[in-house]
């Protein structure tokens, strides 16, 4: 095992992208954690200074308020990233859970588990999210992320279904069948890498949604306000300079885009070492 | 697939509409929050007169009597549908909300389809591509368009779209869905003019939907690409064109065909953010316009309509996958 | 930091070259002389005529571009009074009424009344006697009558006992006794556009509605009012709501009114209205068609300004967007105004420890008004010194007395005052920078607001930020305000925000005071109510403000009593005085804060348009980025060109060019 452990290792050192990708995510670790200890924000007004450009004071300029762009970054990536990851492992973890079950053990479990997501699927999430609200008041960014997860597992689980419908009648898998190993083993140890990839891709595009929906969230009332939020940025960034007619604002509307764009990319190109290192027939 | 087995399916899925139709209209009723207190306050705003005033007009507009009991007001709405009648709307006067259906659904039908069309074509072929030649410039730079324009909200794209190619060049109309001189009917230019008009939001959601579905189909094609008759083909010696139409392509695509049906039944609901801004009278705007006025029958209408597609397609997608990939073999339930 | 900045400068420099492209091409402009040049070269006398119609360059078609909204087809329908109405901007080139008044100035103009007069107990209107509705039909004291019949709950029927209409063109109403002062009941029956229950068409429901009515008994309960001082039992309500819900779905398919326009076409995007061949005022329709778009992007919504497509736009933009708007075209013109609302936070007295006064005006000093203005508003008006007086703080100095003013608490922000006031009540300040409650506590505070409301969650953000680095953590809800309301009634926020010091109708003290303690801003406080016992012993809730204060003078007073007596008071002395306690009471309770003034605005077009545009020789001093207007005439004819002031239709005074 602790070959393998050091085999992945090199073979994502070797790929330069996902080496690359693999750096700028650790970087956002690091900022997520330390960032808001190393530096101080404050968020005091100061209305002649908005929208500065960037200099060594404000590394990407003020804002609409006048208050350091960067740092407020700074300040929201712990959220963002925390909200974001827990979304995307809940709603993996779901999707593939009901997903690979439904589709592989097939019969009435099909039915029931497929009933339900349909379910999930179509009815509004408008009313549901009031009710929520109504009731419950969101304190950490694990409740957020669950009630974030709640409605993006849906479409996942159906597609890894139809994924599985075809693997399960292949050889490798009809082997283990009739070897008599369980089914979590054969869901966990032999499909799941070979899908890896695939998934790979849905975490990164059910985080960056999940931060998108958070704002939403928060509009509604579910969560307190949060300006640092980087979703919540962009929102306040279109608003506030008005579209995009604010000659001015350019940076600072770009900024957050700029940021979660970043991070994705991270996260794509790290999956891109991933696959390799999971599925040595792409190596070259 | 027997007959008896497509039989079973659908009839499952006629339950799962009447169960989500059933939950749409417990869960709008017990909704909390009114619409009264901000249409007072915008009333009462543009027609300069009292906040008291403004409730007191509002109050009587709306046919709705919520002291009616829940059970009768839903046995009226089961025996409504029962005929195709999906109730009157609870805010406009004498609009039934199959008409308001009827006139919004093509808008949105035709816009989207041809954007998904175009996306999921364009998209799967991209990414067909970029898992093919991983070790080029394209993977990155496709990857970096899908992620810029995946954190972009799509409907700031369809304002960047608007003032460039709408007001500043002057290429494209500001709004509608069709010009008000042109007479609706089966010529060609009003087809055209329908066209012209629809460019610019399926151009918003073409370029905002390409890049997700060229990463999916990269994801799903690399995996594909790992398969033991994929070496086998190289080995023998299949031209790389042949290997990724022929083979990597079609593979790869069938998971994507679920949420290609997914999808299309989402985008039934419109988009109210794109829709607002190219003032595009589809299923959007009206349900974002019931959602805020509490206009449950609409709501239910429109959301009803909704269910009917996604579980439709759903369907579908079982169906034709079963046919597509002889792998799998759809049982009987 | 390589890699970072490798990879952010490919897709900046995507992106900035494609928004680029926007600055670039959205900077050619026009190269025709702008309004500037034009006044500096002299041409003010031409702009005030008439300009004939052989030498109109600009706007041949002499078509009127405006924006506004409406019920989208198949929803649209011809009754004002019917679902969604006729679309809001349409109301004012269609329909008219006796009188019209200026929202934030009280001025009351006639129209449809050529004159009135007044005794003790009636008003007589005599009617212009050449009025048409638009379907040819004249336009008789009859419809008035008939408007006040089915519309019967508007609120100037609850003062009245009788409508008669001894001819044609004479209407008489008869007030109650004691009836309300002279320029009130003008004020009361302004806000009502009588012009729009045409009597011909409505028959049916007016007759019925006048038939209900007669089934009722006059009220003997003084404290209970109701229409033409009937009372009306719940039954006849029932019978008499059904009538008006199959008026309101009876109507004609278009809309038939009195004013200059009529209507002509509807579809999902556009509106257009024709000119009204036998209006009874030739002379004030200079515009052959009036062309509504629905544009409801506020980016498209600008675009359309700086590309002069529009002739008039309502709204005053953030301030970059202001400036580089009129940059851009060098034709527009934009004016401010006061709105008489203003942004405020209200303390929710039902939680602790908002109960106590002086806790409140702790909070109160804390806050720095000019930063909350600068977000909220950049070119609103904050007012330093007051809490929340229930007046529009811009006419303070004209309804007050100044010796009143002066007794007033001055809370301008000061925050060693905050902290001595904290420290009175039993509060400490910790180490760690917070402060704890008697009890030891460290507060965590939520302020409430509609999401939908920008300047107030902008504002009530910075509050929340300011009371946090004061020491006091406070954070905001922004809420769907659908359930924002409702929920801020029940008091489930600590501090809410909502328009306070606010005149919803006519312009008048005791119409803001009606907000601040019987509407909006009572609920949100939470002010208590009487309560009665009923027959079996329970409490009920009479729904009667219960708020006995100290005033100026020392002796206390019911204000719910100083409030209902008001209307009727005919002494303009009196009347002040009632104020000047109320808002003395108001100011030194505390029980909200003024953040600023609202301020909006309007942009003329000056390239297709012409004619007597106000404070026209500062035009060039500022160029056309118009300050709030200071004379009191300059202000009215400002206030005529926001169609949320005034009933009247704006394209009167202007004319195409």
């Amino acid at each position: 095992m602790s070959q393998g452990f050091i085999d992945f290792w090199q073979t994502i050192y070797r790929n330069k992208k996902a080496f690359s990708g693999m750096i700028i995510l650790a970087i956002f670790i690091f900022m997520a954690i330390f960032g808001p200890m190393m530096a101080s924000l404050d968020m005091t007004v100061n209305f002649d200074g908005r929208y500065k450009s960037p200099s060594f004071a404000h590394w990407l300029g003020t804002d609409y308020g006048g208050r350091d762009t960067f740092l407020q970054l700074v300040y929201g990536s712990r959220d963002v990233l925390s909200i974001g990851l827990f979304a995307a492992l809940f709603t993996l973890v779901l999707g593939f859970v009901i997903g690979a079950v439904s589709g592989f053990v097939g019969g009435k479990t099909d039915t029931v588990l497929m009933f339900i997501t349909n379910l999930f699927l179509t009815v509004p999430s408008f009313p549901v999210l009031m009710i929520v609200a109504a009731l419950v008041q969101i304190k950490n960014p694990v409740m957020f992320s669950f009630i974030l997860a709640a409605w993006s597992w849906a479409p996942l689980a159906r597609a890894i279904r139809s994924q599985l419908l075809s693997l399960k009648n292949r050889e490798f898998i009809i082997a283990c069948r009739i070897m008599g190993l369980k089914t979590p083993y054969i869901l966990f140890r032999e499909i799941l890498p070979n899908l890896t990839p695939y998934l790979a891709i849905n975490f990164i595009m059910a985080a960056q949604g999940a931060i998108v929906a958070s704002v939403g969230l928060m509009m509604l009332g579910l969560a307190p306000y949060s300006p640092t939020n980087w979703g919540m940025m962009i929102q306040l960034a279109v608003q506030n300079t008005g579209g995009i007619f604010n000659p001015k604002g350019y940076i600072y509307l770009i900024s957050p885009i700029m940021c979660l764009g970043l991070f994705q990319m991270a996260c794509i190109f790290f999956s891109n070492g991933l696959e390799e290192a999971l599925n040595p027939r792409l190596r070259s | 697939m027997s007959l008896k087995g497509v039989l079973k399916r659908i009839g499952v899925s006629l339950i799962t509409v009447f169960l989500a139709m059933l939950l749409t209209f417990f869960l709008l009723r017990m909704t909390p929050g009114s619409a009264i207190d901000t249409w007072a306050r915008d009333f009462a705003t543009q027609r300069g007169m009292s906040l008291e005033e403004a409730y007191r007009q509002i109050t009587a507009m709306i046919n709705y009597n919520p002291k009616e009991p829940i059970f009768t007001q839903l046995g009226r709405y089961l025996g409504g549908l029962l005929h195709g009648n999906l109730g009157m709307s609870m805010i406009y006067q004498n609009v039934s909300v199959n008409e308001i259906i009827a006139n919004a659904l093509p808008w949105t039908l035709f816009v989207l389809s041809v954007s998904l069309v175009i996306s999921f074509l364009i998209g799967i072929n991209l990414g067909a591509m970029m898992a093919f030649k991983r070790k080029t410039v394209l993977d990155p730079i496709i990857s970096i368009y899908a992620i810029l324009t995946s954190s972009v909200p799509n409907f700031i794209v369809g304002i960047l779209l608007l003032v460039i190619f709408a007001f500043q060049f002057g290429w494209f109309p500001v709004n509608g869905a069709y010009d008000p001189i042109v007479e609706p009917g089966f010529n060609l230019p009003f087809i055209l003019n329908v066209l012209y008009h629809g460019a610019l939001p399926i151009l918003t959601y073409v370029i905002t939907t390409i890049g997700t579905w060229a990463l999916t189909m990269k994801g799903s094609a690399v995996n594909v690409l790992g398969e033991d008759y994929i070496v086998a083909a190289s080995i023998r010696g299949v031209s790389e064109r042949t290997l990724m139409s022929r083979y990597v392509k079609r593979n790869a695509m069938l998971p994507l065909i679920t949420t290609l049906a997914v999808n299309f039944g989402f985008m039934l609901g419109g988009s109210p953010l794109i829709e607002n801004v190219f003032s595009y009278p589809g299923m959007g705007y009206y349900i974002g316009q019931a959602t805020q006025q509490r206009d449950y029958t609409l709501m239910q209408g429109l959301l009803l309509v909704t269910s009917i597609a996604v579980i439709l397609a759903n369907l579908a997608s079982d169906l034709i996958y079963a046919k597509l990939d002889p792998r799998v073999k759809l049982e009987e339930g | 930091m390589n890699v970072l900045s490798g990879r952010k400068r490919l897709s900046g420099l995507c992106l900035s070259i494609v928004l680029g492209a926007v600055m670039i091409v959205s900077g050619c402009g026009t190269s025709a002389p702008g309004l500037v040049d034009r006044l500096s070269a002299g041409e003010v006398k031409d702009m005030q005529q008439p300009v004939p119609d052989a030498q109109i360059k600009y706007n041949k078609d002499k078509i009127f571009h405006v924006l506004g909204g409406w019920p989208k087809p198949p929803l649209y329908q011809g009754n004002p009074f019917g679902s969604g109405g006729t679309g809001d901007t349409n109301n004012r080139y269609m329909f008219e009424g006796l009188f019209f008044f200026i929202r934030s100035m009280n001025n009351v103009y006639n129209r449809l009344a050529e004159s009135s007069e007044d005794t003790e107990q009636t008003t007589t209107v005599h009617l212009h006697q050449n009025v048409k509705w638009h379907d040819g039909a004249p336009f008789t004291s009859k419809d008035v009558w008939a408007y006040y019949r089915l519309n019967n709950g508007a609120e100037v029927t609850k003062y009245l006992t009788s409508i008669e209409t001894p001819d044609d063109y004479t209407v008489v109403f008869h007030w109650m006794n004691p009836a309300p002062y002279p320029e009130l009941r003008k004020l009361l029956l302004a806000q009502d556009l009588q012009g729009q229950i045409p009597y011909h068409i409505y028959k049916k429901y007016v007759d019925k509605a006048d038939a209900l009515l007669k089934e009722a008994k006059p009220l003997t309960d003084k404290s209970k009012d109701g229409p033409f001082n009937l009372d009306i039992t719940d039954e006849l309500s029932k019978k008499i709501a059904l009538n008006w819900n199959e008026f309101t779905r009876a109507g004609p398919k278009i809309p038939v009114g009195t004013g200059p326009y009529k209507f002509e076409k509807v579809t999902t995007t556009d509106m257009l209205l024709d000119k009204f061949e036998d209006y009874w005022r030739p002379d004030a329709v200079h515009f052959d068609k009036i062309w509504i778009k629905n544009v409801p992007e506020l980016s498209a919504q600008y675009a359309l300004v700086k590309a002069g497509k529009l002739d008039w736009y309502d709204g005053t933009p953030p301030k970059d967007i202001l400036e580089s708007l009129l940059k851009q075209n060098k034709d527009l013109v934009h004016y401010r105004m006061y709105d008489p609302a203003s942004v405020g936070l209200m303390y929710n007295i039902r939680n602790k420890p908002f109960d106590n006064l002086k806790f409140r005006q702790a909070l109160t000093y804390v806050l720095d008004k000019k930063k909350l203005r600068e977000i909220g508003n950049f070119y609103g008006q904050e007012y330093p010194k007051i809490s929340m007086t229930g007046i529009m703080p811009s006419s303070l100095e004209k309804e007050v007395d100044k010796s009143v003013l002066d007794q007033m608490t001055d809370y301008t922000t000061n925050l060693d005052k905050a902290a001595e006031l904290l420290k009175e009540i039993g509060w400490t300040k910790g180490s760690d920078g917070l402060w704890r409650d008697p009890d030891g506590k460290v507060p965590s505070f939520i302020i409430g607001a509609p999401n939908n409301w920008a300047p107030g969650v902008n504002s009530a953000q910075i509050a929340a930020e300011q009371f946090t680095k004061f020491g006091i953590p406070t954070k905001l809800k922004a809420v769907d305000s659908t359930i924002y309301f409702s929920n801020a009634d029940k008091g489930q926020y600590d501090m809410s925000m909502d328009w306070v010091d606010v005149s919803w109708g006519f312009q008048n003290p005791w119409s803001s005071m009606r907000v601040l303690f019987w509407q909006g801003t009572k609920t949100k406080v939470g002010f208590p109510n009487v309560k009665k016992k009923d027959a079996d012993g329970n409490e009920v809730d009479t729904g009667k403000l219960d708020l006995k204060l100290k005033g100026i003078d020392g002796k206390v007073y019911d204000i719910d009593k100083e409030m209902k007596r008001f209307p009727y008071v005919q002494d303009e002395q009196e009347r002040r005085k009632i104020i000047d306690n109320l808002a003395w009471i108001a100011n030194e309770n505390c029980w909200g804060v003024n953040f600023f003034q609202n301020a909006t605005g309007a942009w003329l077009n000056t390239k297709t348009m012409s004619g007597n545009f106000p404070m026209m020789d500062q035009i060039v001093q500022y160029n056309r980025d118009m300050p709030l207007a200071t004379d009191p005439d300059e202000q009215l004819a400002i206030t005529h060109l926001n169609h949320g002031f005034n009933s009247t239709y704006m394209p009167e005074e202007y004319w195409p060019r």
